[in-house]
């Protein structure tokens, strides 16, 4: 789990520097995609939820947007917290197929 | 007792606390935090801005070549209209500097500019980076124009070897300006996700679409005359109290590359 964390957390933090520096040269209608946010989403909704991986993508994809941003230090640890504990909760309500996760 | 109810009696409280130490250390050392992460990142970001300008502009030439001649036509009929004013504005220019000396007066002094370069777009698009920090001179509240004398921000917050620049899209921005040539004064104030307004203009006052919005000389820290934006349309606010202007910015952050910081 130690490993997976780091790893998320190195992922989370190139992926930040590539999209804040290398696309945004490349805007889709003007907008430059949060890779961030994209990566913890697709954490949480392809992780298994018997482990917190989401949660650590979140908190560490939260920190990091957190400290390039000017607002409030935790605003972007809180919605990213929140999503991912919405897609869970809506995971184990409504959703059945639990085989399609990859991360442990 | 139920099993989630002991998960969150064994973990739910320890990761609660965790996370508002997080969350208070976090805001406490907010700025320490910040220049660590800036002065860790700087050499990767400078390197992917560098790289993401070359593949941008290779591309373009790929990928839309009739708009990349149409373009290149544009600016040649440009370059040719600016060559006819620019020899219009030397001849002003020699009247000038003969009225000055005749009444004892040299000309006025410009502004002292170092050149720094921009490393990245801050999630939001209304703040930006450069590799340039307090180390090399830069403090907060200094202005930062491209070559051809735009506006383009005003340093928020100078670390050791980068800092953040508020354009003036960004909520935080509020200073005051002018309509050029009509002298009409407003508070340009940044609307988030690359809009801005001019508001507190005077009921009374002719705003029309295309006016020119410069920086003002009296009432504001910013360096005077430099072009901010042109009006796109103008709003009557709370029953005749003052006009707004909406603005559309000169530039965008994504095309800007080379930049300058007014260091007098």
């Amino acid at each position: 789990m130690l490993k997976t964390g780091i790893g998320i957390t190195i992922l989370l933090c190139v992926a930040f520097l590539v999209q804040s520096s290398f696309f945004a040269h490349f805007p889709i209608y003007g907008v430059t995609p949060n890779l961030v946010l994209l990566l913890v989403l697709g954490i949480a909704l392809f992780s298994d939820e018997r482990y917190p991986t989401d949660i650590i993508a979140a908190l560490a994809g939260g920190v990091i947007l957190d400290t390039f941003s000017s607002s409030f230090f935790g605003i972007w640890i809180g919605v990213l917290l929140a999503l991912v504990l919405g897609i869970r909760f809506f995971i184990r309500k409504y959703v059945r197929l639990s085989s399609f996760s990859i991360f442990s | 007792m139920s099993t989630r109810f002991i998960f969150l009696k064994k973990y739910g409280i320890g990761v609660g606390l965790a996370l508002l130490f997080l969350l208070i250390g976090g805001n406490m050392f907010f700025a320490k935090v910040r220049e660590v992460t800036f002065r860790a990142s700087l050499p990767l970001q400078s390197l992917l801005w560098k790289s993401g300008a070359s593949v941008a502009q290779f591309s373009e030439g790929i990928l839309y070549p009739s708009a990349l001649s149409k373009e290149a036509q544009y600016l040649r009929d440009e370059q040719s209209l600016l060559i006819s004013e620019l020899l219009s504005l030397q001849d002003i220019k020699r009247e000038y500097e003969l009225l000055l000396q005749s009444i004892g007066n040299g000309l006025p002094e410009d502004f002292r500019l170092q050149r720094v370069d921009m490393i990245g777009i801050v999630p939001g698009g209304d703040m930006i980076l450069i590799g340039q920090g307090r180390e090399e001179g830069v403090h907060a509240g200094m202005s930062v124009i491209t070559s051809g004398r735009v506006f383009v921000g005003v340093v928020k917050e100078a670390f050791p070897h980068a800092s953040t620049i508020l354009l003036p899209s960004h909520k935080d921005f509020a200073y005051d300006t002018r309509i050029a040539e009509k002298n009409v004064m407003g508070v340009v104030q940044g609307a988030g996700q690359g809009r801005a307004s001019m508001e507190f203009l005077p009921p009374d006052a002719l705003i029309e679409t295309g006016d020119i919005i410069v920086t003002n000389r009296i009432g504001s820290v910013l360096p005077p005359n430099l072009f901010i934006g042109v009006v796109r349309e103008t709003q009557q606010v709370d029953v005749e109290s003052f006009q707004r202007a909406h603005i559309d910015l000169t530039f965008s952050p994504r095309s800007l590359e080379l930049l300058f910081l007014v260091v007098e």
